[in-house]
């Protein structure tokens, strides 16, 4: 059995530094399943305009959900895919103002639809007949996954999400914002997918100001789940002490540490598959958007983790 | 380098500048695309402050509330609807500033997206009925007092999902028509092709586009014109937008061009489904939204022809009485067929309610109301609200129904046959069609179901 990947992505100075890590569930290890959580980081500029891109994703990991690994590392990928080029197509020739609109206007189509097509591709060379009509949906059914994506570009934080897990933005005094609503028309273990009919409709978007940064966190389920959910205060003093020990020790001691902390948890208390990504955001300028950015595109030290 | 965006700090005290209160900031709400919003509490208790970011608080804007907070909303229940600026708000030093409003209260009210992602409830034909007139209506009387919204978007609405009130926020985009300029444009999809095109300046008519992209929206739960188009470009950049959106437009249901049908994708089924649902006349009206009045502005649908078919589409809704759902029973043949149990609904008779200038035609099933609204001339309705009656169940013959009399004052019948009756407040008159009763001097006819063709 693979083991899954830690990854430590370079932003840039002007924007920030992200790290991911993935782990195997305890449950899953003792019965011998992999890892059906996946991640993304993304740090690159274009126009001369760095940005960070980051993914998590939760394959539902049933035996209807029989491809849902592969599910989940396809929707981090296309996550990451669309958030790039939403930047490099709107940065240079949308408002800032419009930006944000456009982001929620487009992003949960254009994404899904993304994993949709990147499903069919992967169905297709395993020798699956798969069928874009809606008679066919028992495909998708079987990649079904979450999908939470972030982005980090000039003066605002986009953020989208589908199905379950947790965003949470810690400011540097300490305040949390958790700018994306919980979902509580659903019960237990239910949740919404990229699988679901409508999974375009299904999506929550929210823009925020970067201001003066912070530790932007996503975690799959299987994290809260160890605590007392996702808006439980023992989650939210877990958060809190991830910001603390990073003020304290550093990224990268906290990134060494992290996968360390997810096994205990999964071992203690839920014993789920458990993803945790963060964004440590350098405070913003407006300069991106006051100053007229230089017309050639250019994609630069960008770095790829799932 | 630019200005680093300075927000507003929890018990920071900022100040009302016209009327000179003094509030102080109790937590932040949320952001929109330019500012902040701040819950804050002052003489007049909890109210709400929009906060512009540095780039957006220029002199123009601040003219702009000015004028806005001189000015007011528009008169009557339209008006109350628009979360209108009520005061300038300035903070010490600071070159930024903001405006002062109500809040809203966001448990009750929805966004669309909310409804779409399942975190609210979905409106029923009844309410989606009421959002629609509403936003019509409201949309008409800032017209009509000389006023451009100009941009008109599903993230300025919110809406009860129950009662279809609605409110219309970030007012501070308006204009004067054809006059004032503005910071804000609109988001793409909700512009009207010459604008996209560069051609004019936003004005009521290329609201009226927004209008009803907005209204299709709430029906359809789709973009009018994203079909085989959008579908096809892989790179979905401004200049596909503009060839989409501006200068090759098709809807996607217009009858004589088939080119930018949905295509057969999952992602289209609900689009389907619900164009499906929507009546013949409202079909009728989005697509000559969409077709004639998309090459020419001064063809679009008015608000008061929206105004009107979305109330004459609530009074034909009827429950069907197998399933309970509603269906529409304006432009249906007799028979017609439960969209959802696909049972035949029998026609139901109608409440003719007579006036010098017109009629009008509620049709009666049960549960069906009579508002104090259907009692006045279309247009004249705002300020009145009320339940007057309702069509209730016999209580002892199983299928026979009446109207109670549910206001305060007693009502006088003439049966078929001649004879007059009082009917005091919570008894019925059984739904004998020929029946007259008067409510309050109103004369009102309860009718076989008319043929469609009159209707």
């Amino acid at each position: 059995m693979s083991s899954p990947v830690e990854f430590q992505c370079a932003g840039s100075q002007g924007t920030g530094w992200a790290f991911g890590c993935s782990r195997t569930g305890a449950t899953h290890r003792d019965n011998g399943r992999h890892c059906e959580d996946a991640f993304a980081l993304w740090s690159g500029s274009s126009g001369a305009i760095p940005y960070i891109a980051l993914a998590i994703a939760d394959g539902h990991g049933d035996q209807r959900h029989d491809q849902s690994r592969t599910g989940a590392a396809l929707a981090v990928q296309s996550a990451v895919d669309e958030l790039v080029t939403f930047h490099r197509l709107h940065l240079h020739d949308t408002p800032p103002h419009s930006l944000r609109a456009e982001f929620r206007a487009d992003f949960p189509r254009r994404v899904s639809r993304r994993w949709r097509d990147m499903v069919t591709e992967d169905a297709s060379h395993r020798g699956e007949s798969v069928s874009a009509s809606v008679t066919a949906p028992s495909v998708f059914t079987r990649y079904g996954s979450t999908l939470i994506a972030a982005s980090v570009i000039a003066d605002t934080i986009l953020l989208g999400q589908i199905g379950d897990g947790d965003v949470v933005l810690v400011r540097p005094d300490g305040t949390i914002e958790t700018p994306l609503p919980g979902d509580v028309s659903l019960l237990g273990t239910e949740t919404r997918s990229l699988s679901s009919r409508d999974a375009h409709l299904l999506w929550r978007t929210a823009t925020l100001d970067r201001a003066g940064g912070g530790v932007l966190i996503a975690a799959t389920d299987g994290v809260s789940d160890s605590f007392d959910g996702s808006e439980g205060p023992e989650f939210m003093k877990f958060i809190r002490s991830i910001v603390n020990r990073i003020d304290q020790y550093g990224i990268e001691n906290v990134a060494g540490a992290m996968s360390g902390w997810l096994d205990r948890y999964s071992a203690l208390a839920s014993g789920d598959d458990m993803t945790l990504a963060f964004i440590c955001i350098t405070p913003g300028e407006a300069g991106g958007w006051t100053e007229e950015p230089p017309r050639s595109e250019e994609i630069s030290g960008s770095s790829w983790g799932f | 380098m630019g200005v680093l965006t300075i927000p507003l700090s929890l018990g920071q005290r900022i100040r009302a500048d016209l009327s000179g209160i003094e509030l102080e900031v109790i937590q932040k709400l949320g952001e929109g695309t330019q500012g902040e919003v701040y819950l804050v509490e002052g003489p007049r208790g909890y109210q709400a402050v929009k906060w512009y970011k540095p780039g957006q608080a220029t002199p123009e804007q601040r003219a702009a509330i000015l004028y806005l907070v001189r000015t007011g909303p528009p008169f009557g229940a339209a008006g109350k609807r628009f979360i209108w600026p009520l005061d300038l708000v300035t903070a010490g030093d600071s070159r930024q500033f903001g405006y002062l409003m109500d809040r809203i209260d966001t448990n009750q009210y929805a966004e669309l997206g909310e409804v779409w992602a399942h975190l609210k409830p979905v409106p029923n034909f009844s309410s989606l009925c009421e959002i629609s007139y509403q936003l019509a209506n409201s949309y008409r009387a800032l017209h009509l007092s000389g006023h451009c919204y100009r941009d008109i978007s599903a993230g300025n609405l919110m809406f009860d999902p129950v009662t279809g009130n609605i409110l219309i926020c970030d007012n501070d985009n308006v204009g004067v028509n054809l006059q004032s300029r503005c910071q804000v444009w609109g988001t793409m999809e909700y512009m009207a092709p010459e604008l996209i095109r560069g051609e004019r300046d936003p004005s009521t008519q290329s609201d009226l586009h927004a209008l009803a992209v907005l209204l299709f929206y709430l029906w359809v739960w789709h973009h009018p014109f994203h079909g085989m188009m959008e579908y096809r470009f892989h790179c979905w950049d401004i200049p596909a937008k503009k060839k989409v959106y501006g200068e090759d437009p098709v809807f996607i249901f217009d009858p004589g061009d088939r080119s930018n049908m949905l295509p057969e994708d999952p992602d289209y089924t609900t689009a389907k489904e619900r164009w499906g649902y929507c009546p013949e006349d409202l079909k009728t009206t989005f697509t000559r939204a969409f077709t004639e009045g998309l090459a020419d502005p001064d063809r679009r649908v008015t608000e008061g022809e929206w105004q009107n078919l979305f109330i004459s589409l609530r009074d034909s809704l009827i429950i069907c009485p197998s399933c309970k759902a509603e269906n529409f029973s304006k432009g249906q043949q007799s028979p017609f067929i439960c969209w959802h149990c696909g049972k035949a609904i029998a026609d139901p008779p109608v409440l003719r309610i007579e006036w010098p200038g017109g009629n009008r035609c509620l049709s009666l099933s049960m549960g069906t109301t009579i508002m104090a609204r259907h009692l006045v001339p279309a247009g004249s309705t705002d300020e009145i609200s009320g339940i007057v009656g309702a069509v209730v169940p016999h209580p002892s013959v199983p299928g026979a129904g009446g109207i109670r009399n549910n206001s305060s004052g007693t009502w006088q019948c003439i049966f078929p046959g001649g004879a007059v009756a009082d009917v005091p407040p919570g008894r019925a008159v059984p739904l004998n069609p020929g029946t007259v009763i008067l409510i309050n001097g109103t004369r009102v006819t309860i009718a076989a179901p008319p043929d469609p063709g009159e209707q």
